[in-house]
């Protein structure tokens, strides 16, 4: 006689914690955490098979807030620990999230090499343009001559684009979201989570406490442009530098070897010379 | 002779490393142990670069003082090296230069460049040498051909009869031309059959052996051939090894995989260490295990590169903010490098932090013969998992990573393992994980963490002991510089000195009660460490508050010898 086990789909809320976030009223951030339980709950991925790693800053404490495993690094280094995870157990399905300081300034040197690798795993950019955890200061993508804090004559630095960088770094999979579109960012997560390789989201999520954009935002974003070719990089390029609209969609999207294939296909290779420990002392007997 | 000292020294890229690889290989075929020293220039080519080799019929513990038998490949060679053999060592170089300078002791030349150019294949000099060194050691040359064989083999057989050929040429010409006036003769014997191999290459089979099956790394001179032998030997294992853009990458990944469940390891140097230094924290804070094995070199900043000193022992106890409880550990032979590293692990697993391995460059690149482990009477540890809880009825529901158990140590759940889900963080947290800055928390939680370290006191390793115990003068030593002071000793007691000696194997934390035991006994316990502040001096009277230490230093980029140690045993017991 075999059991029958009633199993419940999982629902959004069933990936809540009873944490509660430590973000501002009106923060973007909580839409982002939204779309994040919504594409859980979309694709029904266990919680034990999740892991959720951060760096520092506001949108860092994310994965306190979402019932999987989570990992509250250091700051800047989300890629090559959720890579280390990532490669360890390649069933685990791995999110990095953190915000513009943490990803494009002290952790921006880990970008080309996660996208090298094409380490299978989704990257959440939180980007507010802004330092929100330290209160204030100007960030890798704080639009250019932005007066604050630190920078009282205003910035003197270009912005960054990230959306170029991924492209030129040779992310496989990359998209722009926005907070306030709850829906697009859920499917855009869904697309991502589905995608095998670096799949790298740049969110415009607005800062209201210390750089509030929201306005601003709402009227530059745009959805991507009909029939746009997402295999076409150099279309995707053209997108990425339109200085009018902020594109928000799938700017490029390909297939090829995962860090996860590689690793497997040099496993077989080494494994073509099997050894044990016991091989191993008699190289040097 | 049964105990022998032999130095190949000449422009780093023109052979005397290989060429003192090949000899030490060749004296274990002859029945002898053998400790090997090497410095070489920080540069790819050129610069001097010297290989010594010590030979004796029961395991050397140094590289030796006085040189027997010094051989230089060019006149910088003989300039820079020849009195290492005093008036009783024998030097030989090439006939095609004439000696620099003026030496008083027994001098051959030998043509090996002619005698090379001869046979037809000027790159079969080493081989001429090599060769020519057997006839006056006395050492069968059939030993030497083997291991050419073995070294060579597969170049093809063209090349190899031109090196057989050289050495064979190279022989005959010592033992019929070279007026002999020495006495270097070794006694051989049948061929050893323990193993020889480097301090890097026993750390490698170490890892393997205590289940490491994840090293994550970036190249690093002393420590890349880690990387290099782990990236070849642990896939074929099932194991992962990944090389990654820096340091702060490597120890990151080697977290995550740790995080995931895998047992896992890095390797640097002082430089590496340097970038790790918050990560080291996080692994402090989040009590994820994981293994780093620094091969000091030379500091600080870029320092000297291809140079022994034991310049990061405060790197390695105190590096990265706030209170960061870890392990240190320190091996003194290529056997220890094996041990130690599986020591290095279990303590890991049971104490979930970061454990170092504190090697240095003369150990990292040191041949030394070895017997071989059993492996079946190692002790492997794993770390504590949430279905080991309540006896083994798990966690009932109510997961808390940080369960702060009686002796510290918690539940680790593994993602995808599990059913147990947490967030591991660097913020201060409670129990749960969930942060939390409450004054009576962070008390807490701190305890737990520093708590864990009695754990190593119980199991970690404990000191060494030699000499003679009633002795009034002592000796501490840790790492590489081990063996020559327990060669120091011996020669102290032939003399009629006697002294006891203590090498430390962990670092951090002391095993406090027998330091201090050992210290009671003494009027005056000397120090000795290669670097410039003498950092272990520094925190025995710090931590254990000891008066009596003399602190013994060498900053010169080389090892200590024997004689160095004996000189400031017989200094300081003249203060006794």
């Amino acid at each position: 006689m075999s059991e029958l086990i009633e199993i419940k789909p999982l629902k959004p809320g069933d990936y809540k914690t009873d944490v509660k976030p430590i973000w501002c009223p009106g923060c973007g951030d909580f839409g982002v955490l939204a779309a994040l339980y919504q594409a859980l709950a979309a694709k029904q991925l266990a919680p034990k098979d999740v892991v959720i790693v951060s760096g520092i800053g506001c949108s860092s404490r994310l994965p306190a807030f979402v019932k999987a495993y989570g990992f509250h690094s250091v700051h800047g280094r989300t890629l090559p620990v959720a890579t280390g995870i990532k490669s360890a157990n390649p069933e685990l399905t791995v999110f990095t999230v953190g915000g513009d300081g943490d990803s494009f300034a002290i952790g921006a040197g880990h970008i080309p090499h996660a996208c090298r690798r094409n380490v299978d795993l989704t990257a959440i950019v939180m980007d507010n343009e802004i330092y929100g955890l330290t209160k204030g200061q100007a960030s890798p993508t704080s639009i250019l001559g932005l007066k604050k804090d630190s920078t009282p004559y205003g910035t003197f630095e270009m912005p960054m684009n990230p959306i170029a960088m991924a492209l030129v770094y040779g992310a496989s999979f990359i998209a722009r979201g926005f907070s306030y579109r709850a829906k697009e960012l859920q499917q855009i997560i869904i697309q991502a989570i589905d995608h095998r390789g670096f799949s790298f989201i740049q969110v415009m999520s607005p800062c209201p406490t210390f750089n509030d954009t929201e306005e601003e935002w709402k009227g530059e974003v745009t959805m991507m442009p009909e029939g746009h070719e997402v295999t076409d990089k150099l279309a995707a390029l053209k997108l990425a530098y339109d200085s009018e609209r902020m594109y928000t969609g799938i700017f490029f999207k390909e297939d090829r070897p995962t860090l996860t294939d590689r690793l497997v296909d040099n496993n077989q290779r080494a494994a073509a010379k099997p050894t044990t420990l016991e091989k191993l002392f008699d190289r040097y007997g | 002779m049964n105990d022998i000292t032999v130095r190949f020294s000449g422009e780093g890229g023109e052979g005397p490393i290989s060429a003192g690889e090949i000899l030490g290989k060749t004296l274990v075929r002859s029945g002898l142990d053998i400790f090997t020293f090497q410095s070489l220039p920080a540069e790819i080519k050129g610069g001097n670069a010297w290989y010594q080799i010590r030979a004796a019929r029961h395991n050397p513990q140094s590289q030796g003082d006085l040189v027997h038998l010094l051989v230089c490949w060019d006149s910088e060679a003989f300039g820079l090296h020849h009195k290492v053999t005093g008036t009783e060592g024998v030097l030989l170089h090439d006939a095609k230069f004439n000696p620099p300078i003026a030496h008083d002791g027994t001098v051959y030349a030998i043509p090996f460049d002619r005698i090379s150019r001869d046979i037809g294949n000027p790159r079969s000099k080493n081989a001429v040498v090599l060769g020519a060194i057997c006839a006056l050691l006395s050492v069968p040359l059939e030993n030497l051909e083997s291991e050419m064989w073995r070294r060579w083999g597969k170049a093809g057989e063209k090349l190899m009869n031109l090196n057989l050929a050289a050495a064979r040429a190279g022989n005959e010409y010592a033992r019929t031309k070279v007026e002999r006036t020495d006495s270097l003769s070794l006694e051989t014997g049948a061929a050893l059959t323990e193993m020889i191999l480097h301090g890097n290459q026993a750390i490698t089979l170490g890892a393997i052996a205590a289940g490491c099956d994840f090293f994550a790394g970036y190249p690093i001179t002393p420590a890349s051939s880690i990387l290099e032998q782990l990236a070849e030997d642990l896939p074929r294992l099932g194991g992962t090894v990944l090389q990654v853009e820096d340091e702060i990458a490597a120890l990151g990944a080697v977290l995550g995989g740790s995080f995931a469940g895998r047992k896992a390891m890095t390797a640097t140097a002082g430089p590496g260490v340097s970038l790790m230094s918050e990560m080291i924290g996080l692994s402090s804070m989040a009590e994820i295990p994981c293994v780093i094995v620094d091969a000091m070199r030379g500091g600080p900043s870029t320092g000297l590169p291809t140079k022994v000193e034991q310049s990061d022992l405060n790197l390695a106890v105190y590096g990265s903010h706030g209170d960061a409880p870890r392990i240190v550990l320190a091996p003194s032979t290529v056997e220890e490098c094996f041990y130690m590293t599986v020591d290095a692990f279990n303590l890991a697993e049971l104490c979930q932090m970061p454990v170092f391995l504190l090697t240095d460059s003369s150990l990292a690149n040191r041949a030394q013969t070895m017997r071989r482990p059993d492996v079946s009477s190692l002790k492997i540890v794993h770390r504590m998992r949430p279905a080991d809880m309540n006896g083994g009825s798990g966690t009932n529901g109510d997961y808390k990573r940080y369960l702060n158990t009686d002796d510290g140590a918690s539940p680790f759940a593994f993602p995808g393992q599990d059913d147990a889900f947490y967030t591991a963080t660097g913020l201060e947290h409670d129990e749960y994980g969930h942060p939390n800055m409450r004054p009576e928390n962070h008390t807490k939680m701190s305890v737990k963490r520093w708590h864990k370290l009695e754990i190593a006191r119980k199991e970690g390793p404990r000191p060494r002991y030699y000499g003679d115990d009633s002795a009034e003068l002592g000796i501490i030593t840790w790492g590489s510089g081990e063996g020559s002071a327990v060669e120091a000793i011996q020669l102290a007691a032939a003399k009629g000195l006697p002294v006891a000696g203590m090498q430390l194997r962990m670092l951090s934390p002391f095993h406090d009660d027998e330091i201090r035991a050992f210290y009671d006994k003494r009027k005056l316990v000397i120090v000795t460490e290669l670097n410039f502040t003498g950092q272990l001096a520094h925190k025995l009277r710090g931590d254990l508050g000891l008066e009596r230490v003399v602190s013994f230093t060498k900053c010169e980029g080389l090892a200590f010898s024997p004689l160095e140690i004996l000189g400031k045993i017989e200094a300081t017991a003249s203060n006794l």
